[in-house]
C-alpha cells in the first residue's frame, strides 16, 4: 500500500513539473519591459530636460509676465475664496499627480533645505547629495536597493525674479536673502528599475508632457472663474490681457524640448546599441 | 431490493450533486454574486463596485505565475508575481478618487526621505488607511499624523494653543480636529483649539458616519474635473 502511494505521489510530481517546466510556455519576464533597453539615468535626463522647459515656460511667461497684466497666483489656489493659479511649485506637484495616476512609474519631487512648507524639507541621504548638488550645480544619480528605486536629483535654480521675490517675502519663508540663479532646491525622480525599454521611455515621457498639459488646465480653469477673465486663444501675457490655450501653451513648450529630446533619446539608443555605459554601477 | 435502493440513492445523490455544483457555479458567474465572494462588506460608497474594477488579471498565463513563483522561491528571479489577480495598487484607486491639490497623496511618501514612515505605517499605499472588505472608512489609528509632524513649528502660528506645544504635549489626537487629511473639504479651520471637532466625531467618521467636517466635498470621485 505505501509503494502504491508513494507511486501515485511520485507520478503526480512528475506530472507537476512536466507542465510546470518541461512543457511549460516562456517564462514571465521579470518586469513588463521588452524590446531595447536604455538605462533609466539618461530617461531621467531627458525627463528633468523637459520639465526645465515647462516651469521656465510657466514661471516666466505665465506667472511672471501674468503677474504684471495683474493675474493672481496663490498657494492657496485650490480654495474656493481664491480665485488664482498655482504656484510653479504647485504646477510641479499636480504633474506629479497626474504621473501618480498614469500607468508609467514614475516619480517626481521638489525638496529643499529652505523650503517654505516643511513637507518639501530634504533630509538624510537626500540632504547630503544636495549639499554637493548645491556646490556642485550637476546633477546626481543613486540607488537605494533597500527601496528598489533609482534617484536622480537635479538643482532647481531661480530661474525669475518672481522665484525670488515670492520666497524672499513669503510669510512663513525661513530665508529671506534668496537671489537670481541662487540653487533653491532640487527635484528628485524616482522609477523601480535600472534600465527602461524605448517604448517604455517614450510613454514615459508623453505622460510627463501630458502631466503638464493637466497642470496647465488647472491653471485656466481657475483663470476662467475670474470677474474679468484674460482672451484665452493664441496670445501671451506679454501681448497684453491674454493667456494661451492649452494647445498653445503645449506647442510653445514642445518647440522648445522636443530638438533635445529628440536628440538626447537618439545618443540613448545608440549608445544601447553600442552597449558603451550598460556596465557602469549607478553613482 | 435493497441493492437497488441503496443504487437508486446513491445515483440520486450525485444528481443532486450534480445540479448543485452547476447552480453554484452559475450563481458565482452571475453579477449578483459579487457580494457573496467579497472577502467582507466594502468601503462606504464602494458599494455598487463590481469585483474586476479593482481586481485584475495578472500578467501571464496561471501556468507562467505559478512558474515565476516557483524560480522566485528557487532564488532564480527577483521579483514574484500574483497568481491570478495582481495586486491591487494605488493606481487603482487614483483612477477615481485623484484630485488637485490633494494635502497628502500617497505619492509623496515614496520619497527615499519616508523610508521609515512607509515601514512604520505604510503611508505610501492607500490600502494602509483606507482597508478594503473592513467596512470602515478609515483603519488606521487617528494619532498617525505624529510619525511626519513631530517637530512641527510655524513661523506665524495661527491658534491660540501652538502647533509646536501641541506637537510637544503628543496632542494628536487634536490634528484631525482642525485638518482634513487630504483637504477635500470645504472649510474654515478654527483659531481656537477648543473649536476643533472633537475626536469622538472623527472616530465615528472613521468607521462610516457622515463627515464632521463642516463644508461640503470639494471633489467626488470620478467627478469631471479628474479627466479630461
Amino acid at each position: 500500500m505505501k509503494s502504491k502511494t508513494f507511486i501515485i505521489q511520485f507520478l503526480l510530481l512528475c506530472t507537476l513539473i512536466v507542465y510546470l517546466f518541461v512543457t511549460a510556455p516562456p517564462p514571465l519576464s521579470e518586469t513588463e519591459s521588452t524590446g531595447m533597453q536604455i538605462p533609466i539615468e539618461r530617461v531621467f535626463k531627458i525627463a528633468n530636460e523637459e520639465n526645465k522647459q515647462a516651469r521656465a515656460l510657466y514661471t516666466k511667461e505665465i506667472v511672471q509676465a501674468g503677474k504684471k497684466q495683474g493675474l493672481k497666483f496663490d498657494e492657496q489656489w485650490q480654495e474656493s475664496n481664491i480665485i488664482a493659479g498655482p504656484l510653479p511649485a504647485q504646477f510641479l506637484r499636480e504633474t506629479a499627480m497626474h504621473l501618480e495616476k498614469s500607468p508609467v512609474r514614475l516619480g517626481l519631487y521638489l525638496g529643499s533645505d529652505y523650503p517654505i512648507n516643511k513637507v518639501n524639507q530634504l533630509s538624510g541621504q537626500q540632504l547630503e547629495l544636495f549639499k554637493k548638488i548645491k556646490q556642485t550645480g550637476r546633477d546626481h544619480f543613486y540607488h537605494i536597493p533597500e527601496d528598489k528605486t533609482y534617484v536622480y536629483m537635479s538643482p532647481d535654480v531661480a530661474i525669475a525674479k518672481a522665484c525670488v521675490s515670492c520666497h524672499n517675502e513669503h510669510k512663513e519663508t525661513p530665508k529671506q536673502d534668496w537671489k537670481l540663479d541662487d540653487v533653491m532646491g532640487a527635484t528628485t525622480w524616482l522609477y523601480p528599475e535600472e534600465t527602461i525599454s524605448l517604448s517604455e521611455a517614450l510613454h514615459l515621457l508623453s505622460e510627463l508632457r501630458a502631466g503638464f498639459r493637466f497642470a496647465y488646465k488647472y491653471f485656466l480653469m481657475e483663470i476662467k472663474q475670474m470677474k474679468n477673465p484674460p482672451e484665452i486663444g493664441n496670445k501671451w501675457p506679454r501681448d497684453g490681457y491674454y493667456v494661451p490655450s492649452i494647445d498653445g501653451f503645449m506647442t510653445k513648450l514642445t518647440s522648445r524640448s522636443s530638438a533635445d529630446t529628440l536628440d538626447l533619446l537618439m545618443q540613448s539608443v545608440k549608445k544601447s546599441e553600442k552597449g558603451g555605459e550598460n556596465d557602469r554601477e549607478p553613482g | 431490493m435493497v441493492k437497488r435502493t441503496y443504487r437508486w440513492r446513491f445515483n440520486l445523490a450525485y444528481i443532486i450533486g450534480g445540479i448543485l455544483a452547476v447552480a453554484i457555479v452559475l450563481v458565482l458567474m452571475s453579477p449578483l454574486s459579487d457580494s457573496f465572494i467579497a472577502a467582507g462588506p466594502m468601503l462606504i460608497g464602494h458599494e455598487t463596485l463590481k469585483c474586476q474594477e479593482c481586481h485584475q488579471d495578472e500578467r501571464g498565463t496561471l501556468r507562467q505565475q505559478i512558474q515565476a513563483n516557483v524560480q522566485y522561491l528557487l532564488g532564480n528571479r527577483q521579483n514574484a508575481v500574483s497568481a491570478g489577480y495582481r495586486t491591487v495598487i494605488n493606481k487603482d484607486c487614483i483612477q477615481c478618487h485623484r484630485r488637485p491639490n490633494d494635502r497628502h497623496p500617497v505619492y509623496r511618501f515614496l520619497e527615499p526621505k519616508y523610508s521609515e514612515v512607509r515601514q512604520l505605517v505604510g503611508a505610501h499605499q492607500c490600502v494602509s488607511c483606507h482597508r478594503e472588505h473592513q467596512a470602515n472608512r478609515v483603519s488606521i489609528d487617528v494619532e498617525f499624523c505624529q510619525h511626519c509632524h513631530d517637530d512641527i513649528a510655524l513661523k506665524n502660528d495661527p491658534v491660540d494653543v501652538s502647533h509646536q506645544k501641541l506637537a510637544a504635549d503628543k496632542r494628536w489626537d487634536t490634528c484631525l480636529g482642525c485638518h482634513d487629511f487630504h483637504g477635500n473639504h470645504e472649510m474654515k479651520i478654527p483659531q481656537r483649539l477648543s473649536e476643533r471637532i472633537q475626536l469622538e466625531k472623527i472616530g465615528e467618521y472613521f468607521l462610516r458616519a457622515k463627515p464632521p467636517y463642516p463644508g461640503k466635498i470639494i471633489h467626488k470621485a470620478l467627478s469631471p474635473d479628474y479627466e479630461k
